[in-house]
């Protein structure tokens, strides 16, 4: 059963009580919250989850929950609790989607050592992987979004998760982040897109967040080949540029976006290797979303070798 | 002992790992977890040091022994300079005589 095959109303009562389970890529995630607005935002937004039984057992329990007293109803706040500990200062409640989708990034950031992990966003053509690694700011999400309306399938829009024995990239689709005007850019480009609610003041501006597509989210098993390496760099007005780097700058370059590189140590290098090996690495400068678009599709295009490889025809 | 005849090696302390791309190199320390990008000839004297000690004089006439289309080989102060970074960055380290 998915989250979104429980009523709103239920979906609601199920989060302020006991919470629920969902697998959300390799992770089991247990969310309780008790703010009405985020329990509909919620619902939406993982939707198309599985949701699990509330027995098995969840390798991240994320509470968001009102404060007691004052504060409940006078400007009020959320925490986000994972397990009991409260990582972070409270939010307005308003503000709990965003909490929560910064909150579980944190989660896997800080925890998750079975894998390496990079600060990237990632699709999939014809079972081969376009990772676009850059720092936030970069426009990775915005490409990311447009890519996925255009033909090519959510893995995830804030981690490369890489797998240390084979070297696939394990899906972790959950909701693209969008800021300030990429949102508007999207909707205009990709009218069929379902967004949250925008929301005007946060930390990093206006944000709104895109519904991963449900093939997306129900291709949650099915890991892709690393082909692509690309880095954006977006500038207002700049004009476009994709030039190919050396696999020992896109090495170096990649080690310094991701978030467990040093801590992995020899298998870490190892890994990282291993990817570069696979992929074409490529700088991307670009001002105009369409004209990148056409580019990074050439990419696949330019390398059909691959899909042939991948479905066998 | 003038520089040119101090002997340097790679501690056996020390297990390095190797990625090359065309003439590109990178050396994962494993002792410092520090990865490190390399050129041709710095990843040449680096490799010589760790298969045996060697002085500065004797990597010059080794790079010009591996090298010997390289119309500028590195001179003994290069090669020092490469030695002093190598030993900074923990990759390298004096050898007895």
């Amino acid at each position: 059963m998915i989250f979104g095959g429980l009523s709103p109303e239920e979906a609601g009562r199920r989060l302020a009580q006991g919470g629920v389970r969902l697998k959300v890529g390799p992770f089991a995630v247990s969310v309780q919250g008790d703010c009405g607005v985020f329990g509909r935002t919620f619902h939406f937004l993982y939707g198309d989850f599985p949701l699990l039984d509330a027995a098995e057992p969840a390798e991240f329990r994320i509470g968001l929950r009102r404060p007691l007293g004052l504060r409940r109803w006078l400007r009020p706040q959320v925490f986000f609790y994972l397990d009991d500990t409260q990582p972070f200062e409270p939010f307005p409640a308003s503000l709990a989607m965003p909490l929560f989708e910064w909150g579980f990034n944190w989660c896997i950031y800080e925890h998750v050592h079975e894998f390496m992990l990079m600060h990237a966003s990632v699709v999939e053509r014809n079972g081969r992987a376009l990772i676009m690694a850059a720092p936030p700011g970069s426009g990775k999400s915005t490409l990311c979004a447009a890519l996925v309306h255009s033909g090519w399938r959510l893995l995830s829009d804030e981690f490369a998760i890489i797998d240390k024995g084979d070297g696939r990239l394990l899906p972790i689709p959950r909701p693209i982040g969008l800021k300030e005007e990429s949102i508007e850019l999207i909707r205009a480009l990709a009218p069929a897109a379902r967004f949250g609610p925008v929301f005007a003041d946060t930390r990093k501006g206006k944000v709104a967040h895109l519904r991963p597509p449900a093939d997306a989210v129900a291709r949650v098993a099915d890991p892709a080949i690393p082909a692509w390496l690309v880095f954006p760099a977006y500038a207002a007005g700049a004009g476009n540029r994709l030039v190919p780097v050396s696999k020992a700058q896109a090495f170096i370059r990649a080690s310094e976006n991701c978030f467990n590189y040093k801590p992995l140590g020899a298998a870490g290098f190892e890994s990282l290797a291993a990817l570069i090996d696979r992929c074409d690495g490529f700088e991307l400068d670009f001002g105009d979303l369409e004209a990148a678009l056409a580019a990074l599709d050439g990419l696949a295009a330019a390398r059909p070798e691959l899909a042939r490889a991948a479905t066998g025809r | 002992m003038s520089d040119g005849a101090r002997r340097w090696a790679v501690p056996a302390a020390i297990p390095l790992q190797w990625r090359r791309w065309a003439d590109d190199f990178l050396v994962f320390n494993t002792a410092s977890g520090e990865t490190h990008y390399l050129d041709l000839i710095a990843a040449a004297v680096l490799r010589h040091l760790e298969s045996r000690p060697a002085s500065c004089d004797e990597i010059v006439s080794e790079l010009r022994r591996a090298f010997p289309d390289n119309l500028e080989p590195p001179g003994l102060g290069e090669i020092a300079a490469l030695l002093q970074r190598f030993d900074a960055l923990g990759l390298v380290a004096p050898a007895a005589p």
